[in-house]
């Protein structure tokens, strides 16, 4: 297993094309753009030797039976499971921010079990091909990301139908040594420090769009691909401190929109190619691992935005009001209510044909789509406890300042003993993770809301439900 | 010099911070080794201390004598926050003299 430091120089071997600002980045894991979301993803690398943590960070290898870290391993059963949300809630406290891993955590297990089920049902040999490149991902302890969601153009045309056929990332080409493909990748969360890509489909495919039904792993820095990295609330705020907030983990996961222009990929890394019947199946059980994750990491999240609440709280000497008890309670109820959730959904976890384990998509679902609400109407709640200088303070240069920064330090004060510059510090802190690309990340983070509600609908088992009040009220038959 | 091997739940909501009762553990019983990070095989005393009563840290095998401290309590038994640094004191210096 690879230390947080290790992790680090490995990305600097690599030679990945990331452009920021217009410009090549050279240095990117001392460039202080990225390196907040370098730091936050070496932290699940260096949790794994931490001796208080290692019990959640690290697993068991099915494959060779050694210690791996849990970022690269198959879900065997529902302890698996629930140590993944105890993991992410873990890390989230400490990073108060996203630490990108997850996504090509859930990117190999569903690509385990679904290449099982395709290899069993269409006799093909993905599934082989894909368990060797999962034990180079456990051996060298790769960070895989998970790479999903493709640019969709028309949002009302399928994949063939669209006017660019590289709407969607296809094949191009097939030869004796690999396939040739097109496209991008957006939202593509911590890409740029990343070592591979895991690419699936987007959607459910038809037919006529199994040129886009693909599944393979490709170098972050393999010939042809490019990364342009988004841009977040406030990231001019990195190239100095207080202001940032959390200046060590940053305040998401570092986005990219990754390009993929006739990128050459070999046979062995190739784990779905045409076979359109099983994309709905791999974007589904990706989904519902990836919403799994958010009562864990968002409740993590939320632990420290509460605590940075109350802090504040008690910085504006207001701590026994009852409001503002009643408030925090709120949004404590709302934290475990998101981990519940969580630890629900793997509770109720299942074996799949491949002996990987699965979660209850409907309560992954579920979770999911209360982060959409719940972390909002947290955030809602720190900024009504915080009150209007979350919005007004002055910058961190007028605090050093010298001629203006002893007025900052006089009227910006609150209770006694607590320096001003603590209050600016938690108010910042608190800024920055509820507000701008933060809070956006929940809601569009693992899909979109009404994603969610295909899937609930769907899994809800609604004729059942008909069934127990039609009993209940008598209602014939017929009915 | 005898051995206790330590054990952490990995603390994702806990109620106390075991490295720092284990801080105070061993200022009780400073002629004792601990030793930590034991995922596979072990032998002799094994400390568990798990952040809350959930009590969920995986128990490596081989162990002749556990205990196990989940938030306030050890062994299942409810303690207080200024009686659980003794407690777990006492209960590992009497497996020590036993082993």
């Amino acid at each position: 297993m690879k230390t947080g430091m290790e992790y680090k120089d490995s990305l600097r071997s690599l030679n990945t094309q990331v452009y920021a600002f217009g410009k090549l980045v050279d240095d990117l894991v001392d460039n202080p753009l990225f390196q907040p979301h370098v730091n936050s993803a070496a932290l699940t690398y260096e949790l794994a030797h931490d001796p208080v943590a290692e019990d959640l960070v690290t697993a068991t290898s099915h494959l060779t039976g050694k210690k791996i870290n849990r970022f690269t391993h198959i879900h065997q059963n529902t302890e698996d499971l629930i140590k993944k949300v105890k993991m992410l809630r873990m890390i989230a406290q400490r990073t108060g921010s996203c630490f990108q891993r997850c996504v090509g955590f859930d990117a190999i297990n569903a690509t385990y079990s679904v290449t099982y089920e395709m290899d069993q049902e269409l006799g093909t040999d993905y599934h082989q091909r894909f368990v060797e490149y999962l034990k180079h991902v456990q051996e060298n302890d790769i960070m895989v990301a998970g790479a999903m969601t493709d640019v969709k153009g028309d949002r009302g045309l399928r994949p063939s139908q669209q006017k660019d056929p590289d709407m969607y990332v296809r094949v191009v080409e097939k030869n004796d040594k690999g396939i040739i493909i097109n496209g991008a990748k957006a939202h593509m969360t911590g890409i740029v420090n990343s070592h591979d890509m895991l690419i699936m489909p987007t959607a459910a495919m038809k037919e006529e769009d199994k040129g886009y039904a693909l599944a393979c792993a490709v170098p972050v820095d393999a010939p042809g691909v490019i990364h342009i990295f988004g841009r977040q609330t406030n990231d001019d705020r990195k190239y100095g401190e207080i202001d940032q907030g959390n200046a060590t983990y940053g305040i998401v996961g570092g986005e990219a929109l990754t390009v993929l222009e006739n990128v050459f990929v070999p046979w062995e890394q190739v784990f779905m190619c045409g076979e359109w019947q099983f994309a709905g199946l791999l974007v589904e059980r990706f989904a519902s691992y990836h919403r799994q994750n958010y009562g864990g990491c968002k409740g993590g999240v939320a632990d420290v935005i509460i605590g940075a609440t109350a802090t504040i709280a008690d910085y504006n000497g207001v701590t026994q009001a009852s409001h503002i008890r009643d408030k925090i309670t709120e949004m404590i109820h709302l934290t475990e209510t998101l981990f519940s959730g969580s630890l629900a959904c793997s509770s109720e976890g299942r074996k799949t044909p491949s002996g990987a384990c699965f979660v209850d998509p409907l309560l992954a679902n579920t979770v999911k789509q209360n982060v959409t609400r719940f972390i909002y109407e947290i955030s809602r709640i720190s900024h009504d406890i915080a009150g209007g200088i979350l919005a007004t303070l002055p910058s961190e240069q007028d605090l050093k300042d010298e001629k203006i920064g002893k007025y900052v330090k006089k009227y910006l004060k609150g209770v006694e003993g607590v320096p001003t510059e603590d209050r600016i510090r938690i108010l910042r802190l608190l800024e920055n993770m509820t507000g701008g690309t933060a809070l956006a990340e929940s809601m569009h983070g693992a899909g979109s809301p009404q994603a969610q509600r295909v899937m609930i609908l769907r899994q809800g088992n609604l004729e059942h439900k008909k069934q127990l009040a039609k009993d209940l009220a008598k209602v014939s038959k017929k009915g | 010099m005898k051995t206790v091997t330590v054990k952490y739940c990995g603390h994702c909501n806990p109620h106390l911070q075991g490295p720092v009762i284990l801080e105070q553990v061993k200022g009780k019983l400073p002629h004792v080794r601990f030793i930590s990070g034991a995922s596979e095989e072990g032998a002799g005393v094994l400390l568990v201390i798990s952040g809350c009563p959930v009590d969920c840290a995986a128990r490596p095998s081989g162990f002749s004598s556990v205990i196990a401290t989940a938030g306030y309590t050890v062994d299942g038994r409810n303690v207080s926050k200024d009686t659980l640094v003794a407690e777990i004191s006492s209960k590992l210096q009497g497996l020590l003299e036993d082993s």
